[in-house]
């Protein structure tokens, strides 16, 4: 074998990376190569992520070091089982989303943005990769910001006028959130004088910096700036507009993808840089996130019922399912965490196949509003189908992903005695029950059937839809899965205490 | 931006002239020498940038254009990154890690070694020249939809 | 001793601030936020700052007295990714110009149905 395992963690980055550059060469040469070429290398790259995550659990976390230097000086690549899901996630999204973007793109935008879309597409899964596995702060900043300019570009190839003035909103506020994360750096090394994640640790600790006021200025723009790119509840508002207006497979990629590796960076950074007790005591992100995302969920399922435009509902359908994973990180136990990264998890699974779902009835029937659905029972049966097993997951019914981490979410904020959030949980998942059952209602039992004539979505739009919809029963059944990658991490990232 | 030049004036034209070349060798200086003392690609590669806009900005839209075509300039930007991840790629080839230059048996020498980071400097002054005349005129001329 | 560049950094962010969340040209918020992005910069370069230190260059620093280098090269590549992101922004405004035919956020921002 040409590839030295060990060599596993700087190919995801590289291989989605260079690839871009290499579609924007080849296009230049041979026009609609670049479907082709991105559905290869994400193959090659989703390959290669199973490949790190069997690595990391038979014989442990990776930490690869660029130039053969040593740490503070090189470049460090930290792999562990949590990232190894992460990049799972990233890798086997895009290439679904390559995969049914081959018809829908070829309809929705021109020759020449389409070969842009699937460069911008590799660009986004390359700066996700080296957003979750950088070992060091700044390069996990660099790796935020390929992937928030292609983000931001992706939602504007989509012609039409509102989708440049959202594209723009977003771009306002995730700048913002990139310079606040910025400066949160900066106090970070002017304190420590290192920008490693376990350094910074240890130096914190050692240096006794836990009652200084520029830690807790680093941690304050920190989390804000995270926040605005993962969409965490108050910092929610450039979402439903951004994905109500964009590209179906782009909402399904940052819904699934994009928002996902934020929170996962939030999660990472709290708790290995400043760590537990300091998160909890000294500066409370974790109590005040646990409040925020116990209002995001109420408020963004309210927010859902009220639209009639389906993706805006999914969009804030996604602010009130990014307050569950968060719930599960500031409920603060060991569970808790494990139930938030597994609601994580199922949440990019069953929203990235309601997207797409959407995106195959819109491009069909030119259809977006719940009001007109009926009949979409009878006339695209196999699509509705899988909807509606997302739809249900989504809802919480056994045996789907979604009851799975919502029992688990439930149990630890009840074995941690915060009953209030248990019964947060339940009673939007009666809210989602009725944004949810609505669209199924309409769809199969809303009338129209005469009109009806059966127009099924092409394949390459269905297998994704379709692969998606299944994983929603089967991680439902087989849930030690993702545990087995998401538990180990947990338990190190509670017990990492290192306040002396 | 209109399509013919800008000026009619002949002193601006001369002086523009005039001004290219040194600009451009002041940009190829910061470029090799990015590696041993303040500059690199990105800064070299501003300023050659900055002659190919005076010079698009007095001779007009069109006569840039003319000079530096949509596609050459598409093909150089993304030259730089591949030069970049070809020489680390080799360098993997070699059983090393990314960009470790002692992996490669010509380039242990440390010496020779610093000729491999002036390419890959080179090859991202030419990718941000290219990108930044190419955002000046995709800027400039909507008309070409650059 | 109050250290200015730290009021400059201050003042910076908040002209940034009043830039982007007031102004209803688009223009203006573009500049707002490219203040932003510079205050930040700055704000990193004077923490690398040593009294009477100098660059960090191999060439021309005796090694004992030199500025930190490493707030430097995070500044270098966050102004690239500045140039970016405001060369994506003004495109952005550009095409807003063309299919709105105003830069005035007040009618570009009907985005609610």
């Amino acid at each position: 074998m040409l590839l030295n395992q060990n060599q596993l963690p700087i190919l995801l980055v590289l291989i989605p990376l260079f690839g871009a550059y290499l579609a924007a060469i080849s296009v230049l040469f041979k026009k609609k190569i670049n479907n082709i070429l991105s559905l290869i290398l994400l193959s090659l790259s989703f390959f290669l992520s199973l490949l790190t995550a069997n690595h990391v659990l038979t014989s442990g976390d990776i930490s690869y070091h660029t130039a053969g230097l040593q740490p503070p000086f090189a470049i460090e690549i930290v792999v562990d089982p949590l990232s190894a899901l992460m990049t799972i996630i990233i890798t086997s999204l895009s290439l679904l989303t390559v995969i049914y973007s081959r018809e829908f793109i070829r309809k929705e935008l021109s020759d020449k943005r389409e070969s842009y879309y699937y460069i911008l597409v590799l660009l986004l899964t390359g700066g996700l990769n080296w957003f979750v596995i950088a070992g060091d702060i700044f390069n996990m900043f660099v790796g935020l910001e390929i992937l928030s300019i292609s983000s931001y570009s992706l939602i504007a190839i989509a012609q039409n006028k509102e989708a440049i003035a959202s594209a723009y909103q977003y771009l306002l506020m995730g700048s913002i959130g990139s310079s606040f994360f910025l400066l949160g750096t900066g106090y970070l090394y002017i304190m420590t004088g290192t920008l490693n994640f376990a350094d910074l640790a240890i130096r914190i600790a050692q240096l006794g910096l836990f009652n200084s006021e520029a830690i807790f200025a680093s941690t304050a723009f920190i989390v804000t700036g995270l926040s605005i790119k993962g969409a965490i509840f108050p910092l929610h508002v450039w979402m439903p507009d951004a994905y109500s207006k964009a590209l179906a497979p782009i909402c399904a990629l940052s819904s699934g993808a994009i928002i996902e590796a934020a929170v996962y960076a939030l999660i990472r950074i709290t708790l290995t840089v400043y760590g537990i007790e300091f998160i909890t005591e000294i500066v409370p992100v974790k109590t005040i996130l646990l409040w925020l995302a116990g209002i995001a969920i109420i408020i963004g399922s309210l927010y859902a019922i009220s639209q009639s435009n389906i993706k805006r509902m999914l969009a804030y359908s996604s602010v009130s399912q990014m307050g569950y994973i968060v719930m599960g990180y500031g409920i603060g136990t060991q569970l808790g965490l494990s139930a938030g990264i597994l609601h994580l998890f199922n949440h990019s699974i069953m929203k990235a196949c309601l997207f797409f779902a959407v995106g195959a009835i819109a491009y069909k029937t030119g259809k977006t509003d719940l009001y007109e659905y009926e009949g979409m029972g009878d006339k695209m049966p196999v699509t509705m189908m899988f909807f509606s097993l997302a739809a249900i997951s989504m809802v919480g019914i056994p045996p789907t992903n979604g009851f799975i981490s919502k029992f688990y979410l439930v149990w630890a904020s009840a074995s941690s005695t915060r009953w209030i959030f248990a019964a947060i949980i339940l009673v939007s998942s009666l809210l989602n029950a009725i944004y949810f059952f609505r669209i199924i209602n309409k769809a199969y039992f809303g009338g129209g059937h005469e009109e009806a004539s059966r127009d099924e979505a092409p394949y390459t739009m269905l297998v994704p839809i379709g692969v998606l919809a299944i994983s929603c029963v089967v991680f439902g059944l087989a849930f030690n899965i993702p545990l087995s990658l998401i538990e180990p991490v947990a338990e190190k990232l509670m017990t990492l205490s290192l306040i002396i | 931006m209109s399509e013919g030049p800008i000026t009619k004036d002949v002193l601006v034209k001369t002086v523009t002239k005039i001004l290219i070349p040194p600009i451009q060798l002041f940009g190829l200086y910061v470029i090799m020498h990015g590696h041993i003392s303040p500059g690199g690609g990105f800064q070299g590669g501003v300023i050659i940038a900055s002659s190919f806009i005076l010079y698009a900005l007095v001779f007009g839209y069109r006569e840039g254009a003319h000079r530096a075509k949509l596609k050459i300039r598409q093909f150089l930007e993304p030259l730089g990154p591949i030069i970049f991840g070809t020489i680390g790629l080799i360098c993997i080839l070699f059983s090393g890690n990314f960009l470790q230059y002692s992996a490669i048996p010509i380039l242990a020498n440390a010496e020779i070694a610093a000729t491999a980071i002036s390419l890959v400097e080179i090859g991202i002054g030419i990718t941000v020249t290219a990108v930044i005349f190419s955002i000046f005129m995709a800027m400039g001329g909507r008309k070409t939809d650059g | 001793m109050i250290d200015i560049h730290y009021i400059a950094v201050i003042l910076l962010l908040s002209i940034g601030f009043y830039g982007i969340l007031f102004k209803r040209n688009l223009i203006k918020t573009i500049i707002g936020l490219s203040i932003i992005e510079y205050a930040v910069n700055l704000f990193l370069i004077t923490l690398a700052y040593v009294d009477g230190g100098v660059a960090a260059i191999y060439t021309l620093a005796p090694h004992e007295n030199m500025v930190f280098p490493v707030p430097h090269a995070l500044v270098l590549t966050s102004i690239v990714i500045g140039l970016a992101t405001t060369a994506l922004m003004l495109g952005l405004a550009v095409n807003i110009y063309q299919k709105y035919d105003t830069l005035d956020t007040q009618f570009v921002r009907r985005l609610k149905e």
